[in-house]
């Protein structure tokens, strides 16, 4: 036991370090903890995985790489494996045939003989029947002919985000997937299929997507090893994926972290108020204390040292290319709103649009929306930095004060319109800071339209700030002055 | 007392929670290993009321402390009864004891006024010290928390170290609020509950209210179910569900029918935008059903 103990040891230790590899913090008390619930709680597969995440994982947002990395440890990989949870669908009601002649045929006859044998009828049929070794065969399938185009091309696996799913579509599409689910949406909504068929081949496109993602995610393993591990675990890594490539689903776990480290920031400095050494004097007190003297004030007593607040002015891009990571970004600023005397928010595409009131309510979520349908911000759909920096040095100018912190949140992409440093320079002199979140990658900074360069001298600091790792470090940043 | 993962189960479905085995192993973890356990989870999915039977179960006396931004030291820990220790100078005075005697007296337990933090630590039986709603607290309350849950002690200057004398249970629940420091998730093990599936929140339903008709449960449960998916401001828990099953034994309802559900709709939703989002839409909820 002890032996079996202490190899399960070295386990847990290099599972744990794969973990902190991908941002998630772990600790060596926490890895204590994981072997002494082990210990007592055994090795079945499901106890044992909760013993784990219980020790080892403390935010929700982690869940996704927690669980990828613990199938690759500890699951085997086994075609044809329940992932999906529910139990095996399939209809015999009607047969696959008249299924797929009604899918793909026009007037309702058989299948013309082109049609028999192509891809999309065989992906027709496993799909309605739900059978299981046909499902594995084309994602067998798919996931060769990836490889072959692969090979044809000459192009190796590498190590470029979001390739998984670039790779996963090309699967897809060997499959003739798209083709499928275009004539199922088009003949349900003819009512041609049933209600029950749609829901069961759409049941079974997931046991055969995650499938495909499952062989896709091991080849991908075996040919880059350790760099392919980062790879798989980095799609499923919600503190490291990039803002524009989460899913909706993920897009929803990131938000609430966001939300919940806002309000973290937020009551970081507690409500109460300890009389300070300096600052003003307060006289109630001094007097008070002066009685006991015979009226000489000995001691001064001074009141509290007021906390200064400074203000809070927001510049925020939210054209195509930045749009997510502004909602993320403004959602997180608003949820810590009372930790400055006032925020004042301005949106800007080429046009510049203040959207403050649109906050006033204590729905942060609604007010991005409201505010996102009624802002007028732009004329030419092109960001548009130069004008709008312009403009509001020329209205706003004399609002910021040297309490005053200013935030840009944009990705200095200009569409080779004159910049307009001089206005900024302006702008930035008078602000207490100037702080600039950039979603861009830092290598890509000053290249092509973006002018990073031109405006960066101006501001204190200037932050890369694409996912929520960058995120928690740069609101760090933001703080350490307030 | 917990010897295992089935007895957990067992003595919670006894207290009529059901839980499922995630749920009942963290649990046994938490008492095994004597740490605190830290669930999150949204409202209304069953924190408070696990820790509630979790007391019962291990026969300990539940003592709760609900946090809010302000929450202290004297109103966490513990604080001194000032009166009480003037009454006590004034009394020795007039018996002519000296100052060293009275300074003696008045620092003990008698004028120690215990909040519920050292409740915990000092309590003569089994304790389950009940951290509620944590993320609405501030992180200097965080703070105090840490120190009294690392060590199991409380240091009291004028007393010294005051030692836990048999280790408290401890649950802290957070909505999720807001994030806490890592030293204290730290020292925590985690539990996330959600909202329950269609099955189990019927199975909850049925356990609770067994005069339901099986029918109409599922009915509602459905119903819930759907309102969920919807974008709202606060979605409903179980506890909401419970509250409109109980809702409908009382109107002596058999099936649910539009004006039914239009008139009990803000027993289920707690903001006015929200019932009118549901308003909108709940028709084809119900309609949906009865196709089938």
């Amino acid at each position: 036991m002890s032996e079996r103990l202490f190899s399960m040891d070295k386990i847990i230790l290099s599972f744990a370090r794969d973990l902190r590899r991908q941002g998630v913090p772990v600790c060596l008390p926490e890895i204590m903890d994981a072997l002494r619930g082990i210990e007592r709680v055994g090795f079945a597969k499901n106890r044992f995985k909760t013993v784990l995440q219980a020790s080892l994982i403390k935010d929700q947002v982690d869940a996704p790489v927690f669980n990828k990395l613990f199938e690759l440890y500890f699951e085997t990989y086994e075609p044809g494996r329940k992932t999906v949870s529910g139990e095996d669908i399939s209809l015999s009601k009607n047969s696959p045939d008249d299924f797929t002649a009604r899918l793909f045929s026009s007037r309702g006859q058989g299948l013309t003989p082109q049609l028999k044998g192509t891809a999309r009828v065989r992906l027709a049929r496993a799909a309605f029947s739900g059978d299981r070794l046909e499902i594995t065969r084309l994602a067998r399938q798919g996931v060769d002919s990836v490889k072959e185009e692969l090979c044809s091309r000459n192009e190796p696996m590498d190590a470029e985000e979001g390739q998984l799913d670039r790779l996963l579509y090309h699967a897809k599409a060997a499959l003739e997937w798209f083709m499928f689910t275009f004539y199922l949406e088009s003949r349900r909504g003819k009512s041609l299929v049933e209600e029950e068929e749609y829901r069961v081949c759409r049941h079974n496109l997931r046991l055969l997507e995650e499938e495909l993602r499952g062989l896709l995610e091991k080849q991908v393993l075996a040919d880059l090893g350790e760099e392919g591990l980062e790879r798989v675990l980095k799609e499923r890594n919600l503190r490291r994926k990039d803002f524009s490539l989460l899913k909706d689903w993920e897009a929803n776990a990131v938000k609430q972290q966001v939300v919940k480290l806002g309000r973290k920031m937020a009551t970081r400095r507690g409500r109460r108020k300890k009389p300070g050494k300096r600052g003003q004097v307060d006289i109630k007190n001094t007097v008070r204390q002066a009685v006991k003297t015979g009226g000489i004030p000995i001691k001064i007593f001074s009141r509290g040292r007021v906390i200064s607040q400074p203000d809070l002015i927001i510049l925020c891009d939210v054209s195509g290319s930045v749009i997510r990571f502004s909602t993320f970004m403004l959602l997180f600023l608003y949820t810590f709103q009372e930790s400055f005397r006032y925020v004042r928010s301005f949106l800007f595409i080429d046009l510049l649009a203040e959207v403050t009131n649109f906050f006033k309510n204590s729905d942060p979520a609604g007010g991005i929306k409201d505010a996102l349908e009624h802002a007028v911000v732009s004329e030419t759909n092109n960001s548009d930095f130069g004008r709008v920096f312009f403009s509001f040095a020329a209205e706003h100018l004399r609002e910021i004060t040297p309490q005053t912190i200013l935030l840009i949140l944009g990705d200095a992409k200009n569409n080779w319109r004159p910049d307009e440093s001089l206005a900024f320079k302006k702008i930035a002199h008078r602000a207490k800071r100037v702080y600039w979140f950039n979603p861009q990658p830092r290598e890509t900074w000053n290249t092509r339209d973006s002018v990073m360069r031109v405006y960066a001298p101006y501001c204190d600091q200037v932050l890369e700030c694409r996912n929520l790792e960058q995120l928690t470090r740069a609101a760090g940043e933001l703080f350490r002055g307030v | 007392m917990l010897e295992n993962v089935e007895e957990v189960l067992e003595k919670l479905k006894q207290h009529k929670y059901l839980a499922d085995e995630n749920l009942a192993t963290v649990l046994f973890l938490a008492y095994q290993l004597q740490k605190p356990l830290l669930i999150e989870g949204p409202a209304g999915v069953g924190k408070t009321e696990l820790a509630k039977v979790v007391s019962q179960i291990l026969q300990a006396e539940l003592i709760r402390i609900q946090c809010y931004e302000g929450l202290d030291e004297a109103k966490s820990l513990y604080e001194w009864n000032y009166p009480q220790q003037l009454l006590w100078i004034q009394s020795g005075y007039q018996q002519g004891k000296s100052w060293q005697e009275t300074k003696k007296d008045i620092f003990t337990e008698e004028f120690l006024l215990k909040r519920p933090i050292l409740k915990a630590l000092t309590a003569p039986g089994p304790a389950v010290l009940l951290v509620d709603e944590l993320d609405k607290s501030d992180q200097e309350f965080e703070s105090f928390l840490l120190e009294a849950l690392s060590d199991y002690q409380v240091s009291i200057p004028e007393l010294g170290t005051i030692k836990a004398s048999r280790i408290p249970f401890v649950i802290l629940t957070s909505n999720g609020a807001r994030d806490f420091e890592d030293a204290l998730k730290r020292r925590c093990l985690h539990l996330f509950i959600n909202y329950p599936d269609m099955e189990r929140e019927l199975a909850v339903i049925q356990l609770k209210q067994p005069e339901l008709q099986e029918s109409l449960a599922r009915q509602l449960v459905d119903f819930v179910q759907k309102v969920r998916l919807q974008s709202l401001r606060k979605p409903p828990g179980i506890s909401e569900t419970l509250d409109w099953a109980r809702t409908m034994m009382i109107l002596g309802v058999s099936s649910l029918e539009q004006d039914v559900v239009k008139k009990t709709l803000p027993v289920l939703l707690k903001y006015q935008k929200d019932v009118m989002e549901i308003e909108k839409q709940f028709r084809a909820f119900l309609a949906r059903e009865t196709d089938e």
